[in-house]
């Protein structure tokens, strides 16, 4: 239990890196286009 | 809670506030926030100026996915979502999770049920638009004056926010700290409007979702190392028991229903995120957005209330909640670590402010004048950009006068939803509202919020404990907007 609990921290942390990291991703694509999408 | 930001003694832990300690973490600060002005500027210029109303508005409706949520997170997540929240993780363990887990559902719920809708409706800039639509022009007007009222105020409270975060970094004084973060970000929101705002958002973003996590694998790698991982899985759990145990027993039950009554309905769909799900590219994409957000709030939260219980173990008790993370990461991360949490700290800050200008502007412009005046869409697009600088420079003035980030939040939550959401949400749903319904339930709501938060604080008690002004007031809009509904007429008209 304890040990679970700790588990699910890491995961929530590793799961909000890899969101930042989409949005990274879209950031670079819309800052690299020659027009931007609006 | 409620002096939180305003003690000049902060009970901050004093193991490695060496002078020389002291001083290169300011160097290493100023040169993090230049390099993070010089990203965040080119950023900015890459957004480039609006160059009609509808891009300043709703960026012609063409935002893909991953920007919308990472506007709506960056958005959302502001002094109160982070320095709060681990300052609630250390004092309260994981209460907060549990409260917090209220604003998922709604972000959830507005993703299934209201964003999609809000999308669908023509020529609708504003949450106030949609309400003119299914209300009349008048209650689109009390919308407008409702909602930059609220824009500014929030702003004032993420300015005020910023403001302690650059005194904590340079030693500025408060009326310079304020004035810097309330320029530099109506700079490039009102020149780029909406698209500089999502843009800049979503750079905010990934520089806080990378290295607030980042802080808390540190801490729990390197603090529980001694020990090993069983050892360390045993102490985390015994403080967040401990703690969590503790806040149950100290905190009114009443309380903790007020505190998920603020989560669950105080932010639902305020201005900038009106304005977000009516800038999506496709209802496909507003509903979505917000389910993803609903669901990311839940992490961050568990994420933020982790580094408050893993600081149980680092930080002195009497640490003050808002002065938790700040001494916490002192405390553990190398100089450099705590030089780029104090940039997280700004861009947290600024991409709660940057949404907020440019909303209250669109509102403004939008629901008040150009309900009043008939305005070509050149010159909306002026009145937007001095909509931006007016309200910047309100809340930068009012920003003084804000007593505590949550407490301030709490009291915005409060008159938002029921002065708004009732109308909004009946109108999306009946087929013939009425306007009658609608100023009804929006007036007794903002009247009923305002008299029990400001002028009669203590009256709404039950057992002795005050019941929160949202759960009065919320019920007077309900029936109000009920009495309105069996009396009124339909709007023929709008």
């Amino acid at each position: 239990m304890k040990v679970f609990i700790l588990v699910l921290v890491v995961i929530s942390a590793l799961a909000v890196i890899v969101a930042g990291i989409w949005v990274a991703v879209a950031l670079a694509k819309a800052i690299c286009r020659r027009t931007p999408p609006w | 809670m409620s002096d939180e930001t305003s003690g000049a003694t902060d009970g901050r832990s004093s193991g490695r506030n060496t002078l020389g300690t002291r001083a290169v973490n300011t160097l290493l600060s100023i040169a993090a926030i230049i390099v993070y002005v010089i990203l965040l500027a080119f950023v900015a210029i890459r957004a480039r100026a609006a160059r009609e109303y509808e891009e300043f508005s709703v960026a012609k409706r063409s935002l893909p996915l991953a920007l919308i949520f990472g506007s709506i997170a960056a958005t959302y997540v502001g002094p109160g979502f982070s320095i709060g929240f681990v300052g609630r993780g250390f004092k309260s363990g994981f209460l907060f999770l549990i409260v917090g887990l209220a604003y998922a559902v709604q972000n959830i719920l507005v993703g299934l049920l209201v964003a999609p809708k809000l999308r669908q409706l023509k020529d609708c800039y504003t949450l106030g638009d949609a309400i003119g639509q299914k209300y009349g022009r008048k209650c689109q007007i009390l919308a407008g004056v409702i909602s930059v009222g609220l824009c500014t105020l929030f702003s004032a409270v993420m300015i005020s926010a910023g403001g302690v975060v650059l005194n904590d970094i340079f030693g500025l004084p408060r009326w310079l700290s304020v004035s810097v973060i309330a320029v530099v970000t109506a700079s490039y929101t009102t020149f780029g409007g909406l698209p500089a705002s999502v843009i800049t958002d979503a750079f905010h973003f990934v520089l806080f979702a990378l290295l607030l996590p980042v802080t808390l694998l540190y801490s729990l790698l390197f603090h529980f190392q001694a020990g090993g991982l069983a050892a360390g899985a045993a102490s985390f759990s015994h403080e967040a028991f401990a703690a969590t145990a503790d806040a149950f027993r100290s905190t009114p039950t009443i309380e903790i229903i007020g505190f998920v009554a603020a989560f669950l309905l105080g932010e639902t769909l305020i201005p900038p995120y009106a304005n977000l799900a009516l800038a999506s590219k496709t209802t496909k994409v507003s509903r979505n957005g917000f389910i993803l957000a609903g669901i990311f709030s839940t992490l961050w939260f568990t994420v933020m209330i982790a580094i408050g219980i893993v600081a149980r173990t680092v930080i002195a008790n009497d640490t003050k909640q808002d002065y938790v993370l700040l001494s916490f990461t002192e405390s553990i991360m190398p100089n450099v670590g705590y030089a780029l949490l104090l940039v997280a700290l700004v861009s947290i800050v600024l991409s709660s402010l940057d949404s907020l200008l440019n909303a209250g502007a669109v509102v403004l412009t939008q629901d008040i004048i150009r309900s009043l005046f008939k305005l070509p869409d050149s010159l909306a697009l002026k009145a937007g950009r001095y909509s931006t600088i007016i309200i910047a420079g309100v809340a930068a003035g009012a920003a003084v006068f804000v007593p505590s980030v949550i407490e301030g939040l709490l009291a915005c939550y409060s008159i938002w939803a029921p002065a708004i959401l009732p109308a909004l949400i009946f109108g999306l749903w009946l087929k013939t509202p009425r306007p009658l319904a609608g100023i009804l339930s929006m007036g007794v709501g903002t009247l009923v919020a305002v008299t029990f938060q400001f002028v009669f604080p203590s009256v709404p008690a039950y057992a002795g404990i005050r019941v929160p002004a949202i759960i009065p007031a919320l019920g007077s809009a309900l029936l109000a907007y009920l009495f309105g509904h069996c009396l009124g007429k339909t709007n023929s008209g709008a």
